[in-house]
This record gives C-alpha cells, structure tokens and sequence, in this order.
C-alpha cells in the first residue's frame, strides 16, 4: 500500500511538472539604481576589491589583424591598468557559442556585469530583467552621447528608456564586385537598373558563373545583407519603423510580399550559386575569390578580408556598389542597410552603486573615440561618429567605402532590430523561398504570424 | 514570467514545424534501421563465416568510425556532399557523369537520406559488436547439422543465425531508434536544419527554439513531447519484436 502511495505521488509530481511557464511577456523585475541597504555582498569581495565579469565575443586572438579587436582590447587593457584594485574577468568566445552562454545564463540569473547585447534582443532581455537600463548616466553625459552616428543608439532602446551603448557600427548591404569580370561582359560600371542587372544575371549564366556568390546555410546572409535593403527599398523606412512600434505595418502588406517577389525572381534568373544553402558565410568568400563568382553582398567586415587575403588580382578589380534602383519601389532608391547591431550592456545584477560607476565607466572606454580612433585606423566601422585617422595608411577599399557611402542613407538592418524570433522565421523561410520551395505570400504570413505572436 | 497552463502544448500540437521535424526523426531511424543493423548483420555474417581473411583489420576498419565525434563526422561529410569540390561530384566529374553531379544538400525532396548516409555508416561498427557477439555465441554443431542437410549460405543466415539473435538484434533496433531519435550534431553541421527546415530534427527545433528564438518555455514543453514520442517509439518496437502476447502459444 505504502509503496503505491509512493509511486502515485511520483507521478503526481511529474504530472505537474509537465505544465510550464511561458513567454516573457509578464511583468518586468524593478531595477534599482542604487541601494544602500542591499545586503547582498556577492558582488564584492572581502577585502573590497571589486570584480566584474564581462562575456564578450570579441577575440583577442585577432588582435592586430581585426580593427574591432584591436581598439576593443587597447581601450580595456587602458582601463584595466588605470584600476589595479578591480578585477576584470573577461571571457571570450565566438559568436554563435556566445549567443547560446548569454541566453542561458541569463536564464539561470547569472548575467554578467558587462556583456554584448544584439539589438534584436533588447526586447527579450528587457523583459526578462537582464539588461540594465542606463538611461540616466548617458543623459548626464550629453557630450558622450551625442558623439554616436545617427540613430546610433535605437535598437538598444524600448520604451525610450536606453540599455546599451553601440559598437561596431556596420554596414551590411554593400556589393564587392570583381570589375574586371564585369567589364567582360560589358558592364563598365555595377548595374543602375533592376532589368539591367538581371541582363547581366543572363549573360552571366551563359558563361557558367554565378553572378552572386551566397552562403546561406547559417541563414542569416539572406536577410541581413540582401533583404534588409531589398525590403526597404520597396516598403520604404517608414513602414520597418510601423513594424518595430506596432503600429499597424504588417509583413504581409503587399509592398514587402513585391520584395520577396522580387528576391525570389532574381533567384530564378539563375543569380545565385547552386549550392546557396549548404556553403557558409565563410565559404562563399572563396567562391567569390576563386572567380566562380562575379560579385558577393558583405557586410563592412569583409573590408579588411578582402585586403588580407585575396588574391591579388581579384583585390585591385574589387570595387563597391549597392543594390540598383527597383521598379514600383518607394521614393528613396539610394539606400543600403547599415548602423549599429551589437551594443555594450550592463547586467542587472549590478546592485553596488560604486560597482555601477566603475561598469559604466568601464563601458565608456570601450566604446567612445578611445577604441574608435585605433579601429578606425585599421579600416574598422564603429558607431563614434567621426573618429580620427590617417586615412593613407588603410586599406584603399576602406576609403573607396566611405566615399560610396557619403551620399547613401542607412536604413534599419532586419536582425539588427526586429525580435529574434520573427527573425529567425524570416531567416529559415528566405532559404526555402530562394530554392522556390516557398511562395512569397506563404513567407509573408507565416513571418507576420511570429510577428503577432511575440506582441 | 506568467503561469501559462498547458498553452505551450496546445502550440505545440499545431506547430507544423515540429512535426516535421518528428517525421524526419522517424525517416532518419528507418532509413538507420534498414542501413545500420541490415549491414551489419551482412558484414558480421561475413565476417563470421571461414571464408573471409584478416578479420581482425576488418572488424578495426569497419568500428573506427564509431570512435569519431559526430560533429567531425558531419564536417567530413559535408565535404564529400559539397558541390564544388566534393568528393562525390569529383568521381561523377571524373567519371564524365556531370550530369549527375549535384548540390547534395540542397535539394529538400532528398536531403533527409543524404543526411542519414553518415549516419548509417558511422554506427554499422557499433552494431557489428553486439551482432556478432551474439553471433559467435550460437553452438557451432547447429551449422554443421544444417550443411549436412545441405542448407546454403543464405538459408543457415536467415533460417537459423536470425532467430538465434532475436535477443540481441532487439537490443539493436532498441538503441537505432533512441539514438536516432535524439540526432543533432550531424544535422547541425550539415545542413543546420535546411534549406529551410527541410532536414529539421526535433532536437535542432529545440535548440533553435530555445537559443535563436529565446522560447525556454515553449522549448521545454517540445523536450518532454520528445521524451514521450521516443518512449512510445522504443516501446512499440520492443512490443513489435518480442510479442509477449505469443508466448503462452509457445
């Protein structure tokens, strides 16, 4: 009897176990500035030397070779140095095991005191109380503030309360296209029209190249350096910013399904490589540096690839463009997705409010001209609106960029700025649209359908 | 954090995705089912038999696979899949077959029995162990008896070492299918679930769920439909080949 008693009370308790929580879209926690009578002592150590954890996925390891890196780690080791009673405890990874540790130690209440925040985050962690809402210290200091690119700081900011500064600043739709193969087939100069691109996709598919290399298989080359600029080109700022806010834009308003349409024709036309979804990012640099390809959309941090490691002929014939203008678009054709996507944030489980001066601190140093200048210098793209440099000694391809971009505007990078997993729909429908398992209009609803869920 | 009831299971019984992904999981272990205990069985019969030399290389060759991480097995494999300079198309291109020549992973209408040829061939070592050790374990006198009765090759392996290692041959499809019900690391590597979710896993929808879309809750429910899907599938095969309800016949 006893024994049965036993067992059914086991399986009560994993019958109840079964039933979860859900969503984040509860309350969020308080978050307290300072406090005074906070008994928590965790946060320092015995003998008063303060610690602070940091999670970063910037390597040290390119130190010297990345410009990013290279300020990053120059502005900390600055700081590290100023402050020989803090510890800093810094922990490194790449970006995809990065994503994976931040979200479960956020989970587990464990986030660290300084840490990457993407944009398309900032709703998530906001809600779940683990990024700091700094506000407050960037509003005293104007002066930093104020030295960020345009709308620098907007995907770290909901409900205009601010929870990251921006660092690199990147622009992801930019074209790197091999002049030399262009002009072969009569194009001295990238396409300015949609039919005359597709013209090209023609004649290069008769001489068995492919006109753009992509490698999908991460998913998100697809959306943030093609779509991104694709879409606003058709559906105009406006309607992403309606996205963001809520206010009424949908996914499946016709002018972003006349951009899918359009994305998914281009892949018809023979534009792409066969094997679009099964190379990576990585790869499909060599297809585009081994000339089985005439051009590759990168973002900015292939600048510096393209100086280090391409063979030298198909270097000196690398040169920039955008998208050209599409038909039955919105007004401003003269656009291309770019800003800031990764920001530095504050973890909530900064209670000390001495603590809290040194994390923000900390966190000005690796973000204003201090580490811009040094990134600047090595052809990096920060978000510190005009850092200084010497602009003989980068690479030509940089200087090329900052010429094209002068009369270009910067419109919303998707993954930069909507919620992950409306993104990461978005991302898994995009392979299927390009290989013409999906239509434009089932990805719009099935995208717009996440959208309605996560609100 | 909100008390959510059993919502995150009404989504998930509509989640066409998962379900999906549940069917590739069942195509994937029948596929490794057929591949991974057929060929083994074959391999040990063979190797069991008095005709083959150097049993021992081929016993070490044939269970090295097994030894290697599955992630490096993916990452061979997606090699030897790639379109431009993979292994397969090379031969096809050598071979003047162009025409045959194709991006591997690409195609969502083939993609799950390309991805599951890893597969099969990293674990036919490891069912090759346990068949033929219940194989050396039948009395050699049965075999003797049934060449005299002139049974050939083929009849002595189906009419007496296949019943003989039903036992065994359970455990097998026991361990194929909760192995398999668990897949992840070669289909990450792979094809990371595509094109599109063509190759999804339930595992990798987890994943995905719980890490891209920062769905804990939703991803924890999928986890114990995992639990329950393998439990009912390992079960029911065991149900299948065993037959309890035959036994009082016997």
């Amino acid at each position: 009897m006893k024994k049965r008693l036993v067992t059914l009370l086991v399986a009560a308790v994993m019958a109840l176990s079964l039933i979860g929580c859900g969503g984040s879209d509860g309350e969020t926690k308080p978050i307290n500035g300072s406090s005074e009578d906070e008994t928590d002592t965790g946060d320092t150590e015995s003998n008063g030397e303060i610690e602070i954890d940091m999670l970063v996925h910037v390597s040290r390891s390119i130190v010297g070779e990345s410009g990013f890196a290279t300020g990053f780690y120059t502005a900390l080791d600055d700081w590290i140095e100023k402050h020989p009673d803090v510890k800093v405890n810094i922990e490194e990874m790449d970006q995809t095991a990065y994503q994976t540790k931040i979200n479960s130690l956020g989970a587990s209440g464990d986030i660290p005191d300084v840490f990457m925040l993407k944009g398309s985050w900032t709703t998530t962690f906001v809600d779940n109380g683990w990024a700091m809402d700094i506000t407050e210290e960037l509003d005293a200091d104007s002066e930093w503030k104020d030295s960020y690119i345009a709308g620098g700081f907007d995907p770290a900011i909901k409900d205009d309360r601010i929870y990251g500064v921006p660092q690199e600043s990147m622009t992801t739709g930019v074209i790197f296209y091999n002049s030399e193969m262009w002009k072969e087939i009569g194009y001295d100069e990238f396409p300015s029209t949609w039919d005359e691109l597709l013209d090209a996709v023609g004649k290069f598919k008769e001489k068995g190249i492919a006109t753009f290399v992509m490698g999908n298989k991460p998913n998100w080359p697809a959306e943030s350096c093609w779509l991104s600029t694709l879409g606003d080109r058709f559906t105009g700022t406006d309607w992403t910013y309606s996205i963001l806010e809520g206010n009424g834009a949908k996914f499946t308003d016709d002018s972003f399904v006349k951009a899918l349409t359009t994305f998914q024709e281009l892949a018809e036309a023979g534009a792409f490589n066969e094997d679009i979804n099964s190379i990576d990012d990585t790869e499909q640099n060599s297809v585009y540096f081994n000339k089985k390809a005439a051009a590759i959309i990168q973002g900015t941090w292939f600048i510096p690839t393209v100086d280090t490691t391409a063979p030298d002929d198909v270097k000196s014939a690398t040169k920039l463009a955008i998208l050209p203008a599409v038909d039955g678009g919105s007004d401003d054709q003269n656009t291309v997705s770019g800003g800031a996507a990764w920001f530095l944030s504050m973890g909530t489980n900064v209670k000390d409010a001495k603590k809290r001066e040194l994390v923000m601190d900390l966190i000005k140093n690796l973000t204003d001209e201090r580490q811009a200048d040094i990134t600047a210098s090595m052809g990096g793209v920060t978000a510190w609106a005009e850092p200084e440099y010497d602009a003989e000694s980068v690479a030509p391809l940089y200087n090329e960029y900052l010429e094209l971009m002068k009369d270009k505007i910067s419109v919303p990078i998707y993954d930069a700025c909507m919620e992950a997993s409306v993104i990461e729909t978005m991302n898994t429908g995009l392979q299927s649209l390009l290989i013409g398992e999906k239509t434009p209009e089932d990805l719009a609803e099935e995208i717009q359908m996440e959208q309605d869920m996560v609100q | 954090m909100k008390y959510v009831g059993l919502n995150n299971y009404k989504i998930l019984l509509k989640d066409s995705t998962f379900w999906h992904a549940f069917q590739n999981n069942v195509l994937i272990t029948v596929y490794c089912v057929i591949g991974q205990i057929g060929i083994a069985f074959i391999f040990s019969a063979l190797l069991t038999s008095k005709w083959i030399k150097f049993k021992s290389i081929h016993r070490v060759v044939a269970y090295f696979p097994s030894t290697i991480s599955a992630v490096v097995v993916g990452f061979v494999w997606m090699f030897i899949f790639n379109y431009d300079y993979g292994l397969v198309n090379s031969l096809l291109r050598a071979l003047r077959l162009s025409d045959l020549a194709k991006a591997w992973l690409d195609n969502p209408d083939t993609i799950i029995f390309v991805a599951s040829i890893p597969l099969i061939w990293q674990y036919i070592g490891y069912y090759m162990v346990i068949i033929m050790a219940a194989m050396t374990s039948i009395d050699p006198s049965i075999y003797e008896v049934a060449e005299i009765d002139g049974a050939s090759g083929v009849q002595r392996a189906i009419k007496i070492t296949l019943p003989l290692i039903k036992g065994p041959i359970a455990v097998a499809v026991m361990l194929c299918i909760a192995g398999n019900m668990k897949i992840f690391d070669h289909i990450y590597v792979m094809t990371n679930g595509g094109p599109g979710s063509s190759s999804m896993v339930m595992a990798l929808h987890v994943y995905k769920t719980t890490f891209i879309k920062n769905h804990f809750g939703y991803a924890s429910a999928m986890s114990i439909a995992i639990l329950v899907l393998s439990l009912a599938l390992v079960g029911g095969s065991r149900l299948l080949i065993m037959r309890p309800w035959r036994k009082e016949e016997n």
